[in-house]
């Protein structure tokens, strides 16, 4: 569920992504080999069903022109601060070409030109969308413990 | 910050966290997986009829055989009767001169004398030329066979020292009613080659036209069975949308054709049911405009299965025209990552050709 999660934008398209996964691997089952682990075997059909569901909904992603003023970077005693489910939270507000890439580069640890081959887009639109993406992230928890009682505008 | 530690951050945290799912996720997973058992059934059994209704069209409408030019047979004679007649029995005396008679040709009619034999007459018992044979009725053998005259029309049978009896001998050709219960069986070729070309669809997106073109050759191993084997040049193409981009896809085969053939007949037509498996030799693929071409499906995308309903239209002898409307399923996905992307591109389409028997 933390997988689909991190994909999904809110609550119900996760459990749309979750439930379509559980399916595929219902059919699929027989499938598997047992040459690795069968969470690993998992963990990729959940990514790749949530992959399928945001191409249907015409995900865009395209090279962007980085001009944004520099971010202030961010001390790790604050990041320790913030719970799984607002990290969570965090990413799930990223926009959707962000949130796919910082995934797949960071979570599942797959290289630009894999990403690129993956979702059709060039290898520098990916790095850029990556580092679009930690920017943002860091924006959001910069602005959450600025204002106070730690609310996000 | 760095990003690398940004990056590891993020990942240590979130990778074995585990959320709760929700309490009626089992419920909603089972009846849609029965849904979908049966959506995939369907389209088969859907399949399957269009292939069947389309092969009934064309026989009905296109190749039914005009009733001006069915043959008609000839009557046949009436069988004739023959008689056949031999010299009278010799009364025993020989000629004192030695002298043979002369032989009667065998266009002139038999004597008055002349007596029917009867067919039970044992070829040991036939006498020699003695003067003491009496008149019986295996005497008149004892002529030397100048004397023995027949009917013209038993010229071609030949002459036995058995002699026949004097009995009807049916020479007209049987009466139709004996022919009609023999069934002759028709002439097949040896083998046959096709060349065809086929407009294809890709069942996954209507919207593109495909094509596939290829030569046949085919043995016949019986009558009703035949192998086939081929080569044949299939393009495939699908159109996907991502935003506001179209994103065409095409798929190029070079593939070997192996299958069989049962050969029937629906109506007044030849019809073949073909079934086979279609081996890939070598796949391309090319994903544009727009977009770089990235080795994303496999160079090779195995075997898929084949089913075809061929209807024939001779021209001649030798050359004859051909429908097969067919459908082609991949067993395996073409791409090299099929967990991300279930795609296999299979196709229906109709294959339109020239047939040259032998």
């Amino acid at each position: 569920m933390t997988i689909c999660m991190r994909y999904a934008g809110d609550q119900k398209e996760a459990e749309d992504i979750l439930q379509e996964s559980f399916i595929t691997i219902f059919t699929n089952i027989g499938q598997f080999r047992s040459e690795g682990s069968f969470e690993g075997w998992l963990k990729r059909i959940v990514v790749t069903t949530a992959l399928k569901i945001l191409q249907r909904k015409k995900v865009h992603i395209s090279a962007i022109n980085d001009n944004d003023e520099t971010i202030p970077s961010i001390s790790p005693g604050v990041l320790d601060k913030l719970s799984e489910e607002e990290l969570l939270e965090l990413i799930s507000r990223l926009p959707e070409g962000y949130r796919i890439v910082f995934n797949l580069y960071v979570m599942e640890g797959y290289d630009h030109n894999e990403i690129a081959g993956m979702l059709n887009i060039n290898p520098g639109t990916s790095r850029s969308q990556l580092a679009k993406a930690r920017k943002l992230l860091q924006q959001q928890i910069n602005v959450r413990f600025k204002l106070p009682n730690g609310y996000v505008r | 910050m760095s990003d690398k530690n940004f990056d590891n951050y993020f990942r240590d945290r979130l990778r074995d966290h585990s959320s709760p799912v929700p309490a009626d996720m089992w419920q909603r997973i089972i009846p849609e997986q029965r849904r979908r058992r049966k959506f995939f059934f369907w389209i088969w059994i859907f399949a399957g009829a269009i292939l069947v209704m389309t092969g009934l069209f064309v026989n009905h409408h296109i190749l039914t055989p005009d009733p001006k030019t069915t043959l008609v047979p000839r009557s046949t004679p009436e069988p004739k009767t023959v008689t056949l007649h031999l010299p009278a029995a010799h009364t025993g005396k020989s000629d004192s001169s030695g002298t043979v008679p002369s032989s009667t040709p065998a266009s002139t009619t038999p004597p008055s004398s002349v007596t029917k034999m009867t067919p039970s007459v044992p070829t040991s018992s036939i006498p020699t030329h003695h003067a003491s044979l009496s008149q019986t009725r295996f005497s008149s053998l004892s002529q030397p066979r100048a004397y023995r005259t027949y009917h013209a029309s038993l010229a071609p049978y030949p002459i036995s020292r058995r002699p026949v009896a004097a009995r009807s001998l049916p020479l007209a050709p049987q009466s139709p009613a004996k022919q009609k219960s023999k069934k002759q069986k028709p002439v097949l070729p040896k083998w046959y080659f096709d060349a065809y070309f086929s407009p294809d669809i890709a069942l996954i997106d209507l919207r593109e036209w495909s094509y596939t073109t290829g030569v046949r050759f085919s043995k016949q191993l019986g009558p009703h069975f035949s192998a086939k084997i081929g080569l044949q040049f299939s393009s495939l193409r699908e159109k996907a949308k991502l935003d506001s981009e179209a994103l065409h896809i095409r798929l190029t085969t070079l593939d070997i054709p192996l299958l069989a053939g049962y050969q029937t007949s629906v109506g007044h037509l030849a019809t073949t049911f073909t079934g086979g498996i279609i081996l890939n030799i070598r796949s391309w693929n090319t994903l544009g405009p727009g977009f770089i071409t990235h080795d994303f499906y496999k160079a090779n995308t195995g075997l898929s299965l084949y089913l075809g309903l061929n209807f024939v239209q001779p021209l001649n002898k030798k050359f004859s025209l051909f429908a097969e409307p067919f459908i082609r399923c991949r067993l395996w996905d073409i791409s090299k990552y099929p967990n991300f992307f279930d795609n296999r591109m299979n196709a229906a389409g109709i294959l339109l050709g020239l047939r040259y028997k032998h």
